[in-house]
């Protein structure tokens, strides 16, 4: 009844090729992606160097939903690596003329691309794409749906270990809409993956469904009590269409209940520091004052994706060179 | 016509291994002979003590006929059948148009007849467009040639409107078959759970389904409308439908082939051959499904047949069309089950040739004296592989694909017209 286990994420070597989610990578591959980043960050000032790490390469970003914040972090990074970088915003043209992802993915192959960068609104894109793409190309996966967005979860792990250090030692809450929450999973299997000590989820049963404890989290619907001893809080962007749907009375209870106010943020250790994957909803998952405030490092998320990513897309397309170099041999 | 002998045959309701003699004229069997027959003429088939089983009975498969002739089309899916040992079809009526008017059944009778495979038996809309609003017309289409009544996979919301149309076949007498799932539950792509959990996908929780059966099942009771539930998927629904047995409701139900076989799990990287409807469920789903064949609360096993392009599955998993290409494999699979579970290799025959034939009141299904002359030769022993290339559907979507298989259709006889054979097809 089985068929042969293989990662499609990785060569042959058993090296990263592609990142399409964080679950099925070893410790070693996160850990490999977290120290290149560091090394790719000035120390004196902390910002991200320019390295020809991939110079001649052309990376294409694929973006078949809106984004700005993680495509813009995608086009510095690959720019910051010398690489030639295409954006295309795939939602507005060829998808809307009738062309299969298939076609608009063939027709870049066409134009010599290196690596896809791509966002779809189907969970499993990113695989689908990464299955149907020719060998020299290498897939990143920028969020595909409700199942994975790996960068997010890396450069949030990064983040944590700046501020927080050893991930064993750490208490870690996530609050909110989980099951619409690509960010949520793949931060879930980082935690675990790299280690966390404690991992508590928080939100309504009809955004926390029971089989998250399956991934690995301990299911809480009451945030008080979730909230003693927490190290790291990450609140989750609450959608504006599940603002008020069957699964929500409204904002205000919403907030009421799970919103991270100064109040609650006291229930926490006292140097727990505050995260958010943006883009925040004030006032709806997170107080202002708290998304401004000293515990906060939702700036500092963003500034760190640029050295995760540039630490991923170096790291893919070296593999996928030696995978191919050793093809050849 | 002459008389036409099957010799040295293995019949399966017979416990020893003695060989038999089947012999059938026009069409139909006439003698059952277990003293030893060597005598060979023209008309003569040596089953060299293969088991031959009656003709197998598929009550629910596609032929995508009128309206999705880029999948497949009754004649490719008449041999596909043909070739795995089917020679009754009873095909959905979610075709375009609908199977919702006589002169759609006669089409689909014409082209059958042209294809000159199996019989294939077409089911009738219960409601108009399969809109779930407007009663069919069910009389007509019965003397049309429907054997029964479905709203294929667009469940009825309207209750008023269900409890009418089971009312309405009621007086007829007519055959209802419903996929119970409810219209807003079963909205998703994989069965609610763990592994849809994991990727992300809308999950269709297992209350799509029972929520389906209990309303049903006490529609069914009010109405006193005959229904088959079709293509049950969850352990809670085979524990409903065993209560409205016990209770004297007049239910039968079946269940598809790969769902006796694959669960939620098997979707791993969203392998887009794995959607279908109903979703694959947990391994205890599957377990209890198994066990709802081997205790008779499943009175039939289908192909669920649903031939697809290439490209309806070329495209993230979400996004491409629910459905598994199923005939072929079929009995492979049937006797695996029998090495599986504690059901008998004859039990486990009777759901796919007696079972639906009752279910049905179809006079196919059974190798007795008068019945209708269709046969299955199979060989039990014979491996192969299950390859893209040897799936004989035109719809390749799989989901064994790379599966060894034991067990094989040797020939198929409809009517006493042999309509398939293995070693043909060979050459």
């Amino acid at each position: 009844m089985s068929r042969p286990i293989f990662n499609p994420q990785l060569t042959p070597l058993g090296d990263l090729r592609h990142l399409l989610g964080i679950e099925g990578l070893g410790r070693p591959i996160l850990e490999e992606i977290l120290s290149t980043a560091e090394t790719l960050v000035d120390s004196s000032n902390g910002t991200t160097r320019k390295v020809p790490l991939l110079r001649g390469k052309t990376v294409a970003n694929l973006f078949f939903e809106n984004s700005t914040r993680t495509r813009t972090t995608f086009e510095l990074a690959a720019k910051r690596l010398s690489a030639d970088v295409l954006n295309i915003n795939v939602a507005a043209s060829a998808t809307s003329k009738g062309e299969t992802l298939l076609d608009t993915l063939r027709n870049l192959q066409a134009m010599q691309c290196d690596m896809f960068v791509v966002r779809h609104s189907a969970s499993g894109a990113a695989h689908f794409i990464a299955q149907h793409v020719e060998p020299h190309i290498s897939v990143i996966n920028a969020g595909d749906g409700q199942h994975a967005h790996p960068t997010q979860a890396l450069l949030d792990m990064y983040a944590i270990r700046k501020f927080k250090g050893d991930l064993s030692q750490l208490k870690v809450v996530i609050i909110g809409d989980l099951l619409h929450s690509r960010v949520a999973r793949s931060q879930i299997h980082a935690l675990n993956i790299l280690g966390v000590g404690e991992l508590v989820t928080v939100g309504p049963k009809t955004l926390l469904p029971e089989h998250f404890r399956e991934l690995g989290a301990r299911v809480e619907h009451n945030l008080d009590p979730a909230l003693a001893n927490a190290d790291v809080i990450i609140t989750l962007r609450l959608q504006r269409e599940r603002m008020k749907s069957a699964s929500l009375p409204g904002q205000d209870e919403y907030f009421q209940c799970y919103g991270l106010t100064q109040r609650r943020l006291q229930l926490a250790s006292p140097d727990a520091i505050v995260m958010h994957p943006g883009p925040t909803n004030r006032g709806v998952e997170i107080e202002a004052s708290v998304a401004d405030g000293p515990q906060s490092i939702i700036l500092d998320q963003v500034r760190c994706g640029i050295a995760v990513r540039m630490a991923v897309m170096s790291i893919t397309m070296g593999n996928v060179e030696r995978a191919l170099h050793e093809n050849k041999q | 016509m002459t008389n036409h002998r099957i010799i040295n045959c293995k019949l399966s309701n017979t416990q020893d291994d003695k060989a038999t003699t089947v012999a059938f004229e026009n069409g139909v069997i006439t003698a059952i002979d277990d003293s030893v027959d060597n005598t060979r003429d023209a008309n003569t088939i040596d089953a060299e003590g293969r088991h031959l089983l009656p003709g197998l009975i598929d009550c629910y498969a596609r032929l995508r006929e009128p309206g999705f002739e880029s999948s497949a089309n009754i004649a490719s899916e008449s041999m596909a059948a043909a070739s795995a040992g089917f020679t009754t079809i009873m095909c959905s009526p979610d075709t375009d148009p609908v199977t919702d008017e006589s002169a759609i059944v006669e089409q689909i009778k014409q082209r059958a007849h042209e294809a000159n495979g199996p019989r294939v038996l077409p089911i009738g809309a219960m409601t108009n467009g399969l809109n779930g609003e407007q009663l069919g017309e069910l009389s007509t289409l019965s003397q049309a040639g429907c054997i029964a009544f479905s709203n294929a996979d667009r469940p009825i919301q309207n209750t008023q409107v269900l409890r009418r149309v089971m009312e309405y076949a009621a007086g007829f007498n007519l055959q209802l078959i419903i996929a119970p799932q409810d219209p807003w539950l079963s909205i998703g792509v994989a069965h609610e759970g763990a592994v849809a959990t994991r990727l992300g996908l809308a999950g269709i929780a297992s209350a799509a389904e029972t929520v389906a059966l209990s309303q049903l099942i006490e529609l069914g009771y009010q109405t006193g409308a005959k229904l088959h539930f079709s293509r049950l998927s969850t352990a809670r629904g085979v524990s409903l439908v065993k209560q409205a047995k016990r209770d004297q409701i007049q239910v039968t139900a079946d269940v598809g082939i790969h769902h006796l076989f694959l669960s939620d799990i098997d979707i791993s990287d969203f392998n887009s051959n794995f959607l279908t409807r109903p979703p694959f469920r947990t391994p205890n789903d599957l377990q209890a499904l198994r066990e709802g064949i081997v205790d008779g609360v499943i009175d039939a096993i289908c192909t669920n047949h649903a031939p697809l392009n290439r490209d309806s599955k070329l495209a993230p998993f979400s996004d491409c069309e629910p459905g598994t290409s199923s005939m072929d494999g079929f009995l492979p699979l049937l006797l695996r089950l029998a090495a599986e579970t504690d059901a008998s290799l004859e039990s486990l025959i009777d759901k796919v040739t007696g079972g639906p034939a009752r279910c049905f009141a179809l006079p196919q299904g059974r190798i007795e004296i008068g019945a209708p002359a269709d046969f299955c030769l199979i060989d039990t022993e014979m491996e192969w592989e299950l390859t893209e290339e040897n799936v004989s559907s035109r719809g390749k979507n799989h989901p064994c694909t790379g599966w060894w298989m034991q067990g094989q259709v040797v020939q198929t006889i409809v009517a006493g017209r042999t309509i398939y054979r293995l070693d043909q097809e060979a050459s």
